[in-house]
């Protein structure tokens, strides 16, 4: 069933997921530009940029789509080290297709976690961190023509929890095959201890707050996170 | 539980209604339940858990003939997918969780997915 109306504003709730992106990409096709004009502005005030970035999002404020961020917001710099590190060139990628991406991530804004240096097995082409508007995304570049988001609202991508994983193409995402896993951790996090279905750990190093590995049937992941201890989380249910 | 589910599930679903692109296979699905969406020319594939449980849920896409473009993406409460926009495909999702979920895809088919 197609569905032709708009959101009116764009919204940023607690929760994690690309939903509120309906409305911001919505906003994009069909809102007029005062309206997205009053949006973006909307969102600037309450992002509350880091002063090293302002000045670079006044030259680019213009190119904005409507409802994408204009900063990193401090909460996110402040947790996560690879927001508060000066963008590269290295930094930047192509978009499958131009626009905003979940929840008014900023795609001007992402930096480059890992980049591997062979793209064998599950292994993606690319993984950025995008500050967004309330939460912090994962985007993975699967191929030139696929790119895969993940969104976690601050609070929850501050204690960790965002975790995703690929599997190879099937009639089912089987459990117990090959995965590529990557997540998102606060600074102070070294490492993560990822537990394969036969109860074996293996030990994935951080670098630049993202840990990513491909393994067999991970199951769970643990880590220490400073000042709230061991956080355990299941990767498969 | 599985009533207030519902009923998030209803209201996520009308917020879909109220922006632009196409929703699919919404309803409740069991552990390991998939569903496939229409076919489009697609820009974008999302699933999501509509309980608010943040449960892992998976999106593909299927060539119309049958086959997969590329792989599974599997994430807490919601996955994301851009394609460009090229190419005939079907989305389709999957409970990867251990319990029912009240779920949805959304295929986009003509908005910015970077």
């Amino acid at each position: 069933m197609p569905i032709t109306s708009v959101s009116s504003a764009p919204r940023v709730a607690s929760t994690a997921g690309s939903r509120r992106s309906l409305a911001l990409r919505a906003a994009a096709v069909l809102a007029v530009s005062a309206a997205a004009s009053g949006a973006v502005a909307t969102l600037s005030n309450s992002s509350r940029p880091l002063a090293s970035e302002a000045n670079a999002s006044r030259s680019t404020a213009s190119r904005l789509a409507p409802g994408e961020i204009s900063a990193v917001p401090a909460a996110e710099a402040t947790a996560f080290a690879i927001l508060r590190a000066p963008r590269t060139a290295a930094d930047d990628f192509r978009s499958i297709r131009p626009g905003a991406g979940p929840l008014g991530a900023n795609p001007s804004l992402a930096r480059t976690a890992l980049r591997p240096a062979t793209h064998d097995g599950l292994a993606p082409l690319l993984v950025s961190v995008v500050p967004a508007g309330g939460a912090v995304c994962l985007r993975l570049l699967i191929t030139s023509r696929e790119s895969r988001w993940w969104c976690a609202a601050e609070a929850a991508a501050s204690r960790g929890a965002l975790t995703v994983a690929l599997l190879p193409a099937g009639p089912l995402p089987n459990q117990r095959t090959r995965q590529f896993v990557v997540g998102l951790v606060p600074d102070g996090v070294r490492s993560v201890t990822i537990t394969s279905f036969g109860g074996s750990g293996h030990k994935v190093p951080v670098r630049r707050n993202v840990y990513a590995t491909e393994m067999f049937a991970p199951t769970a992941i643990s880590f220490e996170l400073p000042g709230r201890g061991t956080v355990r989380a299941r990767i498969r249910d | 539980m599985a009533v207030a589910g519902a009923l998030v599930g209803v209201l996520f679903a009308s917020q879909h209604a109220a922006a632009y692109g196409t929703t699919y296979c919404t309803g409740w699905q069991p552990s390991g339940g998939s569903c496939v969406g229409p076919e489009h020319t697609l820009t974008a594939n999302i699933v999501y858990d509509d309980t608010g449980s943040d449960a892992l849920v998976c999106d593909i896409a299927q060539y119309p003939g049958g086959g997969y473009y590329g792989g599974w993406g599997c994430g807490y409460g919601e996955s994301e997918t851009c394609y460009a926009g090229n190419t005939l495909l079907k989305g389709e999702i999957y409970n990867d969780s251990v319990y029912w979920l009240y779920m949805n895809g959304t295929e986009f088919y003509s908005q910015g997915c970077p």
